[in-house]
């Protein structure tokens, strides 16, 4: 036990380690004099800038491009950055720091990737472990759902939240098209409000939920086809339990298992397509503010929403590995 | 020979003759872009605007040119770079894997470690920064060596797992004994048992790779000269298409993805099922 | 000795049909199997691997799944002086018979608990399914003084399955077959994978529960010192049919069939190292068997005949049943 923990801990160390390295690498990459590039973009957007605003903005840039001091300082620097959550002032919202901004994105990712991640993972698998449990004989409208299924899960999120938004919002004006709440309402604990939001965060959510749950489905269906050919559901079944309860009772609870593991591996992945989600939509998480960083090639914030990003997959990862032995009594007892 | 008769196993499953029909006439119209009386990169070649028509069969863009062969010249380069990322991501895997599996020790734990972390690593945000560092300066290649560091992971671990459980039965040791060398060693006895674990993935990686493509193409992070699905339609989207009802701007490339998705993935799908043998079991148990 | 019969098959075939990409493949693993088994017996029945046991069982036991076929004949089950074909009542009814009539341990037992519950409550789903209108407290009652009547730990009950031993599963395995008293136990390979010291264990404890609940024991085994020990009656099966039938001490004393012989003489000797000679070749296909006598490829005794028809099972002295064409020549010539 304490040594799966250990283990899991360590490797999100290295997985924190790599990553910034990687996202360091990748800016100092950048082709043409960043600095020079990201002043001239924000003048020529006609914004008014103070004169003392330009050199503080001028001495971060040089700070976060590496250009002041050593590579190694500058690395180091990242760093610092990153575990003191300072990522230094946006350049699109100066001088609002960084890291109020994410903050303030997080709360709209995380409020809509958690409802989906529930509900597709639910609907998923519940599904997927009566298609499998069944597969030999699969009742027509499971067979249809199966094909739909199949059809729908290779699409790729922007294409699908694409064709959300056409339908839906354009062609069947339904649902807003944009943003997380209307423009001119005040945000408040009152029902006009939270009505508003919901639907704003329908369309988003519904293109991921449907995505999502194809996903889940289909390996919830491959998983528990394997299972219900395993001696213990046969067995069951001479015993004559209900199918009922075989499902659920011993399909199902053997089949979550690596589903769980699946639901660590995948949350990159899935947080991936809540990123491209959040651009179709113009969605204030932290998808659509990194996709407003890049229009205003605000590096700050970009640089800010990654390593942030990354870390917190990692972290969720880590989460979700960490409670991974309540569903195994293998795991909790030996 | 052998391939005929699997091939026509394949094709025994309506996912896979569909998804194989559906590739077969994306390659060829991949194929014809080299007929193409224009340049795709040269505008106002054809009056603007027009809407699908005999002369024009997809209608013409905003910018003047034939929507129908800018498809084609999308697909074949949509094409060209799903290859080559999944060409590059399976080199990658075949050679770490090996190499993990055969060298044991710390040399194993290191590329295993760093296995791990790229499967755990979030591809989306990094492949969004990458794009916007580069901008116009990612072209397909550099994108496609991008992606192909990104994605090999997964089947390095399969690959060692496999070189593993091969090493446990004892061909290798008496393949050495016999003074074979070991690069031959490996390349005879190994390869046909990897083989197959790479094909199947090799189509996954492909849809992977033509997804983020078009994903980063549409939202302006690629080079926006190179016509590929995304960034014809990001060119449809910057010129407002659905607004001005230019639909088939859009309707044609969203129409060519959605098919080139759903085939890759059903040949895939097939092909994985065909070639794992639990799953075998499976079919010849639903049969009457 | 007045026995009455609880169980019997009537030139019973099940056959697995594949589907091979097109392909259609018949495997022929039961051919023909007629057997009477009576109350209060331990009835076994050996054979080589892959000789058609499990599907045997399986049929008998009336859980038949694709791609398993029965394709004709009956088994009737007899309770309570009435019969049943049990081919011919409804799946509903089917499920009546099992735990109460019947039960089965089968093959590679050990695999049949559930990983992620303990055992108490795979004994309660198991139990529950059988018996109506019992508190929860009142099964595990239930469970527990069966496991204590088996002599087993009763603290196993709240165990979970990977917690106990190879052997201590199959023992498991066994009491939840038998923990609502079955007429008929089926059991299918119980010590195959199992230690010697442990195999003495599980053989024990079927003899208990034998003598415990008067019952009828069918076992099934390719290792003939366990029948040896065992059994009251032998069938011995070869390629899906049954090609002799005897008591256990007629069987070992007085074996009529070559591959009898050839079965017996493979039993290793304690401190005997070298292997026993077994039946030169190799067990025919059941997709494609021999014509005639499926074991005349093998058989150095085999002659025209042999080649040719199927000899029938027949009873040449009384309770020893044979199919062979040279102990028929045998009968003839000296009568
Ligand atoms: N599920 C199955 N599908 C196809 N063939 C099977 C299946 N189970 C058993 N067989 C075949 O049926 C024959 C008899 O098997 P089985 O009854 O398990 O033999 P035994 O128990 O005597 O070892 C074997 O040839 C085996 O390959
Ligand atoms: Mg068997």
């Amino acid at each position: 036990m304490v040594k799966y923990f250990l283990t899991r801990f360590l490797q999100f160390l290295i997985v924190v380690f790599l990553s910034v390295t990687l996202v360091f690498i990748i800016v100092r990459m950048m082709p043409s004099d960043p600095v020079e590039k990201t002043i001239a973009q924000i003048t020529s957007t006609g914004t008014f800038l103070d004169p003392s605003d330009v050199e503080k903005m001028i001495k971060s840039l040089r700070e976060m491009y590496g250009l002041e001091g050593s590579i190694l300082s500058q690395y180091f620097q990242t760093w610092r950055r990153l575990i003191t959550l300072n990522f230094g002032p946006s350049l699109s919202f100066f001088p609002t720091p960084v890291s109020s901004i994410i903050k303030e994105s997080v709360f709209w990712t995380v409020g809509l990737l958690g409802v989906v991640i529930l509900v597709s993972w639910t609907i998923g698998n519940i599904l997927g472990v009566i298609a499998g449990y069944y597969s030999k004989k699969l009742p027509t409208a499971m067979k249809l759902l199966d094909l739909i299924f199949m059809i729908i899960r290779p699409i790729p999120y922007y294409i699908l939240a694409f064709i959300f938004l056409v339908l839906f919002s354009y062609l069947i004006p339904a649902f807003p098209s944009q943003g997380a709440y209307s423009v001119g309402m005040m945000p408040g604990f009152n029902l006009s409000f939270i009505i508003d939001v919901l639907k704003h965060a329908t369309l988003p959510a519904l293109s991921m939920i449907l995505l999502q749950t194809t996903m889940w489905f289909q390996s919830m269906k491959i998983i528990s086809t394997g299972v219900t050919n395993e001696d213990f559901v046969i067995y069951a079944k001479y015993g004559g339990i209900s199918n009922h309860k075989i499902i659920f009772r011993y399909v199902f609870r053997n089949a979550l298992l690596p589903q769980v593991t699946s639901l660590s591996l995948s949350l990159g992945r899935i947080f991936g397509g809540a990123l491209i989600t959040e651009i179709v939509f113009s969605y204030p998480g932290l998808g659509g503010t990194l996709y407003s960083a890049i229009m205003s090639s605000d590096y700050n914030l970009i640089i800010g929403i990654v390593l942030f990003s990354i870390v917190a997959v990692s972290l969720g990862t880590l989460v979700l590995d960490f409670i991974y032995p309540l569903f195994d009594p293998r795991i909790r007892y030996s | 020979m052998k391939m005929l008769i699997y091939f026509r196993d394949l094709m025994s499953d309506k996912r896979f003759s569909f998804g194989f029909t559906v590739i077969i006439i994306l390659t060829v119209l991949a194929l014809i872009s080299v007929m193409s009386p224009y340049s795709p990169v040269r505008w106002n070649v054809v009056p603007e605007e027009k809407p699908p028509s005999l002369k024009y069969l997809m209608g013409t863009t905003s910018l003047g040119q034939d929507l129908f062969w800018i498809v084609c010249f999308s697909i074949k380069n949509s094409l060209i770079f799903a290859l080559t990322t999944a060409f590059l991501s399976r080199v990658l895997a075949i050679v770490a894997g090996m190499i993990s599996g055969f060298e044991g020790g710390i040399v194993d734990r290191s590329i295993m470690i760093l296995s791990d972390s790229l499967i755990s690593l979030p591809r989306v945000p990094v492949l969004i920064l990458v794009g916007a560092i580069f901008r116009e300066g990612l072209n397909l290649y550099i994108l496609a060596l991008v992606m192909a560091s990104l994605s090999w992971a997964w089947d390095a671990r399969v690959i060692r797992s496999q070189i593993l459980s091969l090493r446990e039965r004892d061909f290798t040791l008496t393949a050495i004994l016999s003074g074979s060398k070991s690069l031959s060693v490996v390349f005879k006895e190994y390869f046909p048992h990897i083989l197959p674990i790479v094909f199947a993935s090799t189509l996954n990686n492909m849809l992977w790779a033509i997804g983020i493509e078009t994903t980063l193409s549409i939202l302006g992070l690629t080079n926006p000269l190179i016509p590929t699905l995304g960034t014809t339609l990001h060119w449809a989207l910057s010129y407002q298409a659905l607004f001005l009802g230019v639909w088939w701007w859009v309707f044609f490339p969203v129409t060519v993805l959605i098919l080139l998705f759903i085939s890759v993935y059903l040949l895939s799908v097939s092909i994985s099922e065909y070639l794992d043998p639990r799953m075998r079991i499976q079919r010849i148990g639903q049969a009457r | 000795m007045m026995s009455v019969e609880v169980l019997r098959t009537e030139n019973l075939k099940s056959y697995y049909i594949l589907d091979i990409f097109g392909k259609k493949k018949v495997i022929k693993a039961v051919e023909d199997v007629s057997i009477s088994i009576k109350e209060n017996e331990i009835y076994g029945i050996a054979g080589e691997s892959g000789c058609g046991k499990s599907t045997l069982l399986k049929a008998m036991f009336a859980a038949v799944e694709p791609p398993q076929r029965i394709i004709g004949g009956k088994v009737i089950y007899r309770d309570n002086g009435k019969e049943y074909d049990v081919y011919h009542i409804s799946e509903e009814e089917r499920k009546k018979f099992r735990w109460h009539f019947i039960s089965y341990v089968p093959q590679g037992s050990m695999s049949v608990l559930n990983p992620v519950m303990k055992i108490k409550e795979i004994f309660k789903d198991f139990i529950e399914t059988h018996t109506k209108g019992k508190t929860k407290e009142e099964i595990y009652e239930i469970a527990e003084s069966h496991i204590r009547d088996l002599g087993l730990p009763s603290g196993i009950l709240d165990a979970y399955p990977h917690q106990l031993s190879g052997g201590m599963r199959q023992r498991i395995t066994i009491a939840l077959a038998t923990v609502l008293s079955p007429k008929v136990v089926i059991a299918d390979e119980p010590t195959t994978a199992l230690d010697v010291v442990t195999q003495r264990g599980v053989i024990q404890l079927l003899k208990d529960i034998q003598a415990l609940k008067r019952n009828t024991i069918i076992i099934v085994t390719h290792d003939m010192g366990v029948h040896a020990n065992m059994a009251d009656r032998i069938a011995i099966m070869y390629a899906g049919r049954i090609i002799e039938e005897a008591s256990t001490e007629e069987i070992f004393e007085n074996p009529l069939h070559p591959y009898t012989r050839y079965l017996i003489y493979s039993i290793p000797k304690f401190g005997d190292k070298k292997k026993r000679e077994s039946a030169p070749g190799a067990p025919p296909s059941l997709s494609n068997p021999p014509s005639g006598c499926s074991f005349h490829p093998r058989c150095p005794f085999a002659f025209e005949k042999c080649r040719e028809e199927v000899p029938p099972l027949k009873e040449y002295k009384v309770g020893h049943k044979v199919a062979c064409w040279r102990v028929e020549e045998g009968e003839n010539a000296t009568a």
